[in-house]
C-alpha cells in the first residue's frame, strides 16, 4: 500500500506542524552526511545550493557542460506566487484552489497547499539573489495575469523568467562550490541507481567526455532530472532532455506515477519538415490579443489576407463564448487538432491554425502590439520568415511538459528509501494538467523550501548509509551499466538512432498524443515492442564507448524511451477517463468536452517495474479532497 | 515560407580529442530545406555520416531555441554566423545560397580548449562565476521582496546585463580572446541592484582576477564581442566593470 | 566572497594594466596637444616661437620634472601595452581561425594600435635624438638661407630641418601614425576609465577621430608650411 505520509491536521497547518515534528540533524553533524543531486535545473540547483548551505556535503551532476544550461532556462512566461501585491484578492488558499482545480483534481491536496504556502518565499529569495524581475516605476515588483488566471500573481523577468531564476539558482550553487561544499560534476550522465538493502545510496554515471564509468555513493540521492516529453521525439524540451535517470530508478524499484499525463501547449511554431529536430514554444500570452481561426472551406489554399471575414471560422470564440481564445491549454490544443484532422488546417503541411493579430493591431495600433509581443514576433519571424504584423501567425500544439513522474510521498521521497525526486521529475503537484507559470514555482519550492527540511528528517532517522564505491553491489551495478553500453555500441545496423526515435515519437504522437482511444493505445502497445526489438537489432552506433560519443548518448536515451513508452501507453490505456491533459475519446460529454470519472479514477496510478518484457504492476494511491470540492470543468 | 532546397559544402574542423591535431574535412550537404535551422543542416550531414558508419560531427547544443547558450561555432569567420543577435541554433539556412561553401570552426581561445570537433570546454566561465558572480544570501535569509525598492531604470539595466547566456561568442570573436564582456555583464547586473552592493568591490576584483587566471586576454575595445553577442550585450558593461574596478582603488566593501 | 589581493595587486590584472595604459595615455595626449600648440607658433614667425622656446627653457628644474614624468608615463604606457598585447596573443591560442571577418563597429585603427604605437615610439626616439641631442640643439648658429646672416635660433633649426623634403615626408608619415593611434585611443580610454555610456559612444568615437585628424593635420602643417616657404613661395 502506498503511504503518502500526509501529516494530520487542518490543511493550512499540515506543513507547519510537520516541520515541527521532524527530527533535526545537529548542525555539527551535517557535514558528515553527503547527498547526491542529479540535475541542475531549478529544482536540482536550488536543492544542491540549499543543502550545501546547511552543511551537507553535496555532489551535483549534470549532463550539460555547465549547470547553467538546464532546460528550466527556456521557460518564458513567469512564476506564480500568492503574494497578493496587486491587492486583487489572491491568497495562499486561492493559489492552492486554482492549482488543484487546474490540475483537474488529480493532484495531492496537501502537496499543492504547501506549494502555495512557500510560493511567497521563493520570490523573496530570488529578489535577494539579484534576479531582475520586472518592476513598476515606483520600484516595486510588477505582476501580470497569466494563462487565464483571474488574479495577477505572476512575477516575470521580460520573456526570460526561467533563465533568470535558473541563473539565480546557478549562482547560489556556484557560491557553494566556491565554499568547497559542493562538488560539481558536469558532462556526466546518470545511467543507473545504486540500491543496497532497499536504500538508494548512489549513482553510476558516464563521463561524457572520457567515456569513463564512475560510481558515486552518498547518504541520500535526489533526482531532479526533468520530464520525459522527448518520448514524442518532437517537443519543446531541449534535445538532451531524457527519461533515463527516472527510468533507471524505476527499474531499480521506484514507482512511476501517472506517466500518461502530458501537457500539449497550444501556441507553438508548427512542424516544417522531416528534418525538424525540435519545436519552439511561444508564450501563451499571445492568446490575450490574437484570435485563432481556420478557413470555413476545407483545404482552402488562399492566403490568409484573401479570406474574407465571413469565411473565417473563429472556432474557440464560437464554441466557448465566455472564455473564447483564453480557454485552458488542453482545450485549445484539442480543438486545433480537431479542425486540422477534419482538413481545415492551414500552411504547407495542413497542420496549423492561424493566430491573427489583425484586429488587435487595428484596435491598439502596431506600436502597442510590438511593445507587448515584439520579442515573440521577432522570434517567429526568425524561424518562419513571415512577418506576423502583416500575416497571421501559424501555430500548432506541441508537447511541452509532463505532469507524471516518479511517485513521491509528502516528503518528496519515492517508495525507495533515500531516493528523493524533485521538480518535473516527480508527479505530485500538478495533477493531470499544469497551470501556466507553475512549473518554475514547483521546481524552486521543492529545492529551496521543501527538501532542505524533509531530507534532514530522513537523514536524522536513517543515519549514515556507510556504502563506499568498492562495495560489491556498487561494482555489480557498474558492470551492468558497462554491459549495457557494450550492447549499444556493438549494434551495427543500417538505421540511425534518430530515425528510430522519430518513429517512436510518431507512434506516441498519433496514438498517445492529444486525444487517445482504446484501439489506438492497444495498437501502440503492439507496435512499440516490435519497433524496440528492431531498434536494438538494426540501429547503428558509430564510434567507441571510450570517448565523447554523442550517438552513444542518444542511443542510451532512446533505448530507455522505448521501454518507458510502453508504460506510458499502458497507463493511458488503463485510465479510461478524460482528465486534464489526458483526453480519452471514449470519455467525453455530449458536447465533446473531457469527462472525468471520479468514482473510478480519483487516484494516482503508480506503476511498479516487474522485469524486462513483463507487465508492470499498478498501485493506486487514492486521492481525497478535503478542501476543494470536485466539479467538472466548464469553459462555455 | 520559402520551402526551397539548397546544396552547400561544409568545411568543418574535425579534431578527435583535446590533444589531437585537428584538420578541416569537407562534406556536401545536399537538398537542405531553407526552412531548416543551421543545426538541423548539420543533423542531416551527420545522418549521412552515421549511415556510412563514420563518426558524425560533434557539436554542443541543447535547447535549440537560443537561450541555453550551449551551441556555437564560427561560421565563415563570424561567431554564431551571419545573422546578428542570433545563436547558431536560431540561424536558418535561408541565410545561405545554393552552392555556398561554409567554413565551420570551433570557438578558438586558450581558455576554451577544443574537446572534440566543434565542442569546446567552457568551464572557465563557470569558474569566473564561482569567483564572485553571486550574491551571498542563503536560502531563508531573504527579507520580503518589497523590503527594498529598486528603481525601474536600474532593474531594467540589470536585466539587460543578466540576459547573457554564457555561450562564449564574445571570447570567440574577440581578437584578444577576452572574456571581458561576459565577466562585465555579471558584474554590472549586480552593481545595478541594491542587493549586490555589499560585495560589489570584492566581486569585481575576484572576478577579474579569475578571468586573468583562466588565460583570457584583455579588452582593447574592438567591439567584436558586442557584434557577436546573440543577446546584444553592450560594451557599456565593460565600461561599468572598469568603473567598478576603479572604485576598489578608493573604497572597500 | 573574499578577495585576497592588495591594493598594489590591483594594477597587476588586465584591467589594472589597462588603467595604467589609459591614465598614462591621457598624460601623453596632453603632452602631444601642448607640444602641437607650441609648435604651431612656428607658423606665426620666429619671434613667437623662439619666445615660447625660451620660456620653456626658463622653467629650469620644473622642465626636468615634466620630462621625467613624461618618460615614466611613456615607459609605463609602452611596457604595459606590450605586456597586454602579448598576453592577448597567448590567449588567442596557437590555432588561428581559418577565416576571420571583422563585424564590430571599430575598424582598422583598433587593429593597428600596436603597430602604430611601435612606429610612434621609433619616431619618438629619432625625433628626440634629432632635435635635442644631435646637431645645433640650442639654435646658436641656425642661419636660414634668405633670412639674413643672424641665427634664427630654434626656429631656424626647425626651419632648416624641414626644408629637407625627405625628412619632412618622414615626419608627416609619423604624425599621421600619431593621429591614427589617437583616433582609437581617445574613445578607448573612456571605456577603460569607466566614462563611456552606450549613448555617448558615437560622439566619443567621432571626437576621437576629429582629435586624431587634428593632431595629424596640425603637426603636418609645420613641415608642409616650411617646405612651401623654402621651395615655392620663398622665405
Amino acid at each position: 500500500m502506498l503511504d503518502a505520509k500526509v501529516p494530520d491536521g487542518p490543511m493550512a497547518e499540515k506543513w507547519t506542524r510537520h516541520k515541527f515534528n521532524m527530527k533535526l540533524v545537529n548542525p555539527a553533524n551535517k557535514r558528515k552526511f553527503s547527498v547526491i543531486v542529479v540535475g541542475t535545473g531549478l529544482a536540482g540547483a536550488s536543492a544542491a545550493a540549499s543543502l550545501s548551505e546547511m552543511g551537507y556535503k553535496v555532489k551535483s551532476f549534470c549532463f550539460q557542460d555547465s549547470p547553467r544550461r538546464a532546460h528550466s532556462i527556456a521557460a518564458q512566461g513567469g512564476i506564480n506566487a500568492a503574494k497578493n501585491y496587486p491587492n486583487d484578492g489572491d491568497s495562499v488558499h486561492r493559489l492552492f484552489y486554482d492549482t488543484v482545480k487546474g490540475g483537474d483534481y488529480r493532484s495531492r491536496e496537501a502537496n499543492v497547499h504547501r506549494l502555495a504556502e512557500v510560493s511567497v518565499n521563493i520570490i523573496d529569495q530570488c529578489v535577494a539573489q539579484g534576479v531582475p524581475f520586472a518592476r513598476e516605476y515606483g520600484g516595486y515588483l510588477d505582476n501580470r495575469s497569466f494563462g487565464g488566471a483571474q488574479v495577477s500573481r505572476t512575477f516575470y523577468a521580460r520573456g526570460q523568467t526561467g533563465q533568470q531564476l535558473l541563473l539565480g539558482a546557478y549562482s547560489a550553487l556556484m557560491k557553494e562550490s566556491a565554499n568547497g561544499n559542493v562538488d560539481l560534476y558536469t558532462r556526466r550522465e546518470m545511467l543507473d541507481l545504486i540500491v543496497v538493502d532497499g536504500r538508494a545510496v548512489g549513482i553510476v554515471v558516464r563521463n561524457l567526455i572520457s567515456g569513463k564509468i564512475e560510481s558515486h555513493t552518498a547518504d541520500a540521492v535526489i533526482l531532479a532530472t526533468g520530464g520525459y516529453g522527448n518520448v514524442f521525439y518532437l517537443s519543446t524540451n531541449a534535445m538532451g532532455s531524457n527519461v533515463t535517470a527516472a527510468w533507471r530508478a524505476h527499474r531499480r524499484g521506484a514507482y512511476f506515477a501517472n506517466p500518461c499525463y502530458t501537457q500539449i501547449h497550444p501556441t507553438c511554431i508548427p512542424v516544417h519538415g522531416d528534418f525538424q529536430s525540435k519545436l519552439t514554444l511561444m508564450s501563451e500570452s499571445l492568446r490575450n490579443d490574437g484570435r485563432i481561426w481556420v478557413p470555413r472551406k476545407q483545404g482552402d489554399t488562399r492566403r490568409a489576407s484573401e479570406i474574407p471575414e465571413e469565411e473565417r471560422n473563429y472556432y474557440l470564440e464560437e464554441k466557448y463564448p465566455s472564455f473564447g481564445n483564453l480557454v485552458p491549454r488542453d482545450v485549445a490544443s484539442r480543438n486545433a487538432k480537431e479542425w486540422c484532422d477534419k482538413g481545415f488546417g492551414v500552411g504547407s503541411t495542413g497542420t496549423a491554425v492561424y493566430l491573427d493579430f489583425r484586429d488587435a493591431i487595428k484596435r491598439d495600433g502596431e506600436d502597442t502590439i510590438r511593445e507587448k509581443y515584439g520579442n515573440l514576433f521577432d522570434m517567429y519571424e526568425r524561424i518562419v520568415d513571415d512577418n506576423p504584423y502583416q500575416m497571421p501567425m501559424m501555430i500548432y500544439p506541441a508537447v511541452h511538459y509532463t505532469m507524471g513522474g516518479l511517485w513521491v510521498d509528502y516528503n518528496l521521497m519515492s517508495n525507495l528509501d533515500g531516493l528523493h525526486v524533485l521538480g518535473e521529475a516527480n508527479f505530485s503537484d500538478h495533477g493531470a494538467n499544469r497551470l501556466g507559470a507553475s512549473a518554475l514555482m514547483q521546481g524552486l519550492a521543492d529545492g529551496y523550501f521543501v527538501i532542505p527540511y524533509t531530507l534532514g528528517d530522513y537523514i536524522a532517522k536513517a543515519g549514515p548509509a556507510g556504502i563506499g564505491v568498492d562495495h560489491p553491489e556498487v561494482k555489480a551495478v557498474e558492470e551492468q551499466v558497462k554491459a549495457r553500453i557494450d550492447r549499444l555500441v556493438n549494434s551495427k545496423g543500417s538505421k540511425t538512432v534518430d530515425e528510430y526515435h522519430r518513429e517512436l515519437g510518431l507512434i506516441m504522437w498519433n496514438k498517445c498524443g492529444m486525444a487517445r482511444n482504446e484501439s489506438d493505445l492497444k495498437e501502440a502497445l503492439e507496435e512499440i515492442p516490435e519497433l524496440r526489438a528492431e531498434f536494438h537489432e538494426n540501429m547503428n552506433v558509430t564510434g567507441s564507448p571510450g570517448n565523447f560519443n554523442q550517438v552513444l548518448e542518444r542511443a542510451g536515451r532512446v533505448s530507455d524511451f522505448f521501454e518507458f513508452a510502453e508504460t506510458m501507453v499502458r497507463d493511458a490505456l488503463e485510465r479510461s477517463e478524460s482528465c486534464g491533459g489526458h483526453f480519452r475519446e471514449e470519455s467525453q460529454t455530449d458536447e465533446g468536452e473531457a469527462l472525468r470519472k471520479d468514482d473510478t479514477f480519483c487516484h494516482v496510478s503508480a506503476w511498479e517495474y516487474k522485469g524486462p518484457d513483463k507487465e508492470p504492476a499498478l498501485h493506486k494511491e487514492p486521492l481525497n479532497f478535503e478542501e476543494v470540492a470536485l466539479t467538472q470543468r466548464s469553459y462555455k | 515560407m520559402a520551402g526551397n532546397t539548397i546544396n552547400v559544402t561544409l568545411k568543418v574542423w574535425r579534431q578527435a580529442d583535446k590533444n589531437a591535431k585537428g584538420a578541416f574535412a569537407s562534406y556536401n550537404a545536399k537538398s537542405i530545406s531553407t526552412d531548416a535551422s543551421f543545426l538541423e543542416m548539420i543533423d542531416v550531414v551527420n545522418t549521412g555520416l552515421e549511415k556510412e558508419d563514420k563518426e558524425p560531427i560533434v557539436f554542443d547544443h541543447d535547447c535549440r531555441e537560443g537561450i541555453c547558450g550551449m551551441c556555437g561555432a564560427v561560421v565563415n569567420g563570424v561567431a554564431h554566423g551571419p545573422q546578428s543577435a542570433t545563436t547558431l541554433c536560431q540561424l536558418h539556412m535561408r541565410k545561405f545560397s545554393d552552392g555556398d561553401t561554409i567554413v565551420l570552426e570551433p570557438w578558438r581561445a586558450s581558455a576554451f580548449p577544443v574537446i572534440k570537433d566543434l565542442a569546446v570546454d567552457r568551464s572557465s566561465f563557470d569558474r569566473i562565476i564561482e569567483a564572485g558572480g553571486y550574491i551571498s544570501v542563503k536560502t531563508g535569509q531573504a527579507p520580503d521582496a518589497h523590503a527594498v525598492v529598486v528603481p525601474k531604470v536600474k532593474s531594467d539595466a540589470a536585466m539587460d546585463a543578466a540576459s547573457c547566456i554564457g555561450c562564449g561568442a564574445c571570447v570567440a570573436a574577440c581578437p584578444n580572446a577576452s572574456a571581458s564582456l561576459f565577466t562585465a555583464a555579471k558584474i554590472t547586473q549586480f552593481a545595478k541592484l541594491p542587493q549586490g552592493d555589499p560585495e560589489r568591490r570584492s566581486r569585481v576584483v575576484a572576478m577579474v582576477d579569475q578571468m586573468d587566471h583562466e588565460g583570457f586576454g584583455s579588452c582593447s575595445k574592438h567591439y567584436e564581442c558586442e557584434a557577436a553577442c546573440p543577446k546584444e550585450i553592450k560594451v557599456e558593461n565593460i565600461t561599468n566593470m572598469n568603473r567598478e574596478y576603479m572604485r576598489t582603488l578608493v573604497t572597500r566593501d | 566572497m573574499r578577495s585576497k589581493t592588495t591594493l598594489g595587486n590591483r594594477f597587476t590584472t588586465t584591467v589594472g594594466k589597462e588603467l595604467i595604459v589609459g591614465v598614462t595615455g591621457i598624460l601623453l595626449v596632453g603632452f602631444v596637444l601642448g607640444h602641437l600648440a607650441g609648435n604651431l607658433l612656428l607658423l606665426l614667425g620666429p619671434e613667437a616661437f623662439n619666445d615660447y622656446a625660451e620660456k620653456l627653457q626658463s622653467l629650469g628644474e620644473l622642465l626636468w620634472v615634466a620630462r621625467i614624468g613624461l618618460i615614466v608615463a611613456l615607459v609605463a604606457h609602452v611596457s604595459m601595452a606590450i605586456n597586454l598585447a602579448r598576453a592577448s596573443r597567448q590567449a588567442r591560442g596557437s590555432q588561428r581561425y581559418d577565416v576571420e571577418k571583422i563585424v564590430g563597429r571599430k575598424a582598422s585603427a583598433t587593429r593597428f594600435m600596436i603597430i602604430s604605437g611601435v612606429t610612434i615610439l621609433a619616431f619618438l626616439l629619432f625625433h628626440i635624438y634629432d632635435f635635442t641631442i644631435s646637431g645645433d640643439i640650442t639654435g646658436q648658429g641656425s642661419i636660414v638661407e634668405g633670412m639674413g646672416e643672424e641665427s634664427m635660433g630654434l626656429y631656424g633649426v626647425v626651419f632648416n630641418s624641414f626644408a629637407n623634403p625627405l625628412r619632412s615626408l618622414f615626419y608627416v608619415i609619423a604624425v599621421c601614425g600619431v593621429g591614427l593611434h589617437l583616433s582609437h585611443a581617445i574613445s578607448s580610454v573612456l571605456v577603460t576609465l569607466g566614462a563611456l555610456t552606450e549613448k555617448s559612444t558615437d560622439k566619443a568615437e567621432l571626437a576621437a577621430k576629429v582629435i586624431g585628424l587634428a593632431v595629424a593635420v596640425g603637426f603636418s602643417s609645420i613641415p608642409l608650411y616650411i617646405l612651401l616657404r623654402a621651395h615655392v613661395i620663398g622665405v
